[in-house]
């Protein structure tokens, strides 16, 4: 066909579309719906008995702290990137790096420190999957949403993009688990809540070039 | 692109936006002008020019309610073409190593094997991995060879409607062929 001829055809099929609500409105709706989803799993799941215990620790917070920015940033990210011509800013491309490796020197401090100051329970955790089976359970409805609200837009950053939305709901659901777990070791966070983040993640490479083609 | 010309064509986009024929068609034709420019300085293979200017075309027909035309045009655009040009390029590769499997099929035995045979069976399990509107679309096109005015009439549907079922049906299986090349190298 000829490229003229093709410019007849689109051009007589042109229709008024309603154009895509912008970014930063499409960001806002995926987090209000991921948090209810995460709080509605939490319930679900219920609460660890020791919460109130966890509550007055530092580490926990900056954990939660590191995961929710990890998530707002990552998404944010993926949601600017569906845009054809939107640029990201330097913070914006290092930040999601940049937690995971703060969430990670974190764990490592807490393992470290519990080993020279001889606390047998932050080198050895109990060696369940169930975390990883709560993260895996939470993040799937999240990232499934992301996906389907990216793919609305024109993303042409496929594997990155893939990357992104799964960081973003990888984050959302270990922070979740963050309130279900009961293990507070820094080994079994390591073991069974980063580690499958990271999995998540990289397998995002792979499900942005499947999933977000147009 | 100077800034008149990006506000020019985002002026075209944003009635286009609003469904004007007439601004679409400009704003398409000089789309095309730009997007053969960007890409023949790009892509040595002459003959390749053309549909990647086509699939461009395309994109910026369906990415259409993503441009906010409070933003350049210029950049929209580029990224577009960038996309498509990169998938290109991708594509060329991926097709050079299925060659290279043809090439070694062509050596086997053709009395072994009934070639005509496996080959229908292939196309019909194919084809039956595509949505029904896409395997009925590229049945009309490419095995009755109907053109896609007459493929639209028989099935009521208009003809960039066909044309977008055919770019995706044959993406797909273009895909999947690639996936089954991959196992077998």
């Amino acid at each position: 066909m000829e490229t003229s001829d093709l410019i007849k055809s689109l051009s007589r099929e042109v229709k008024p579309v309603k154009r895509l609500p912008s970014p930063h409105w499409r960001f806002f709706a995926w987090l209000f719906l991921a948090s209810a989803s995460v709080l509605t799993g939490i319930l679900l799941m219920g609460p660890r008995g020791d919460l109130g215990a966890r509550f007055n620790e530092w580490s926990f917070w900056i954990e939660c702290a590191t995961l929710f920015v990890a998530t707002v940033v990552s998404a944010y990210a993926a949601f600017l990137m569906s845009v054809p011509g939107m640029t990201l800013s330097r913070w914006l491309r290092l930040t999601p790096l940049l937690s995971l490796i703060f969430w990670l020197a974190l764990l490592s401090y807490r393992i470290l420190n519990g080993h020279l100051s001889g606390d047998p329970k932050s080198i050895t955790c109990s060696a369940s999957s169930i975390c990883m089976q709560d993260i895996l359970l939470l993040a799937w409805l999240p990232s499934a949403i992301l996906i389907i609200m990216i793919r609305r837009a024109a993303p042409i950053r496929l594997a990155l993009n893939g990357l992104l939305i799964l960081l973003a709901s990888g984050a959302v659901a270990a922070l979740g688990t963050q309130f279900v777990c009961c293990d507070s070791s820094p080994m079994h966070a390591l073991l069974w809540h980063f580690i499958p983040v990271i999995v998540v993640t990289l397998a995002g490479l792979w499900a942005g070039k499947k999933f977000l083609h147009w | 692109m100077s800034p008149e010309a990006d506000r020019h064509l985002a002026s075209l986009m944003e009635k286009s936006q609003a469904g004007d024929e007439v601004a679409y068609k400009a704003l398409l034709t000089e789309v095309a002008t730009l997007a053969r420019k960007y890409i023949s300085r790009r892509l040595t293979a002459t003959d390749a020019i053309d549909d990647v200017v086509q699939e461009i075309l395309v994109s910026v027909h369906k990415a259409k309610p993503t441009y906010d035309p409070t933003r350049p045009f210029g950049p929209w655009l580029y990224a577009i073409a960038h996309f498509r040009l990169t998938d290109h390029v991708r594509q060329l590769y991926r097709n050079k190593s299925r060659e290279v499997v043809c090439e070694t099929t062509e050596n086997l035995g053709q009395d072994d094997i009934d070639l005509d045979l496996l080959f229908k069976n292939d196309v019909d399990q194919l084809l039956g991995t595509l949505p029904p509107k896409q395997r009925d679309v590229i049945r009309l096109l490419k095995i009755e060879e109907l053109s896609v005015k007459e493929v639209a009439q028989k099935m009521g549907l208009s003809e960039s409607d066909i044309k977008v079922s055919a770019h995706r049906g044959l993406k797909s299986l273009r895909q999947q062929l690639e996936g089954e090349n991959r196992g077998d190298v």
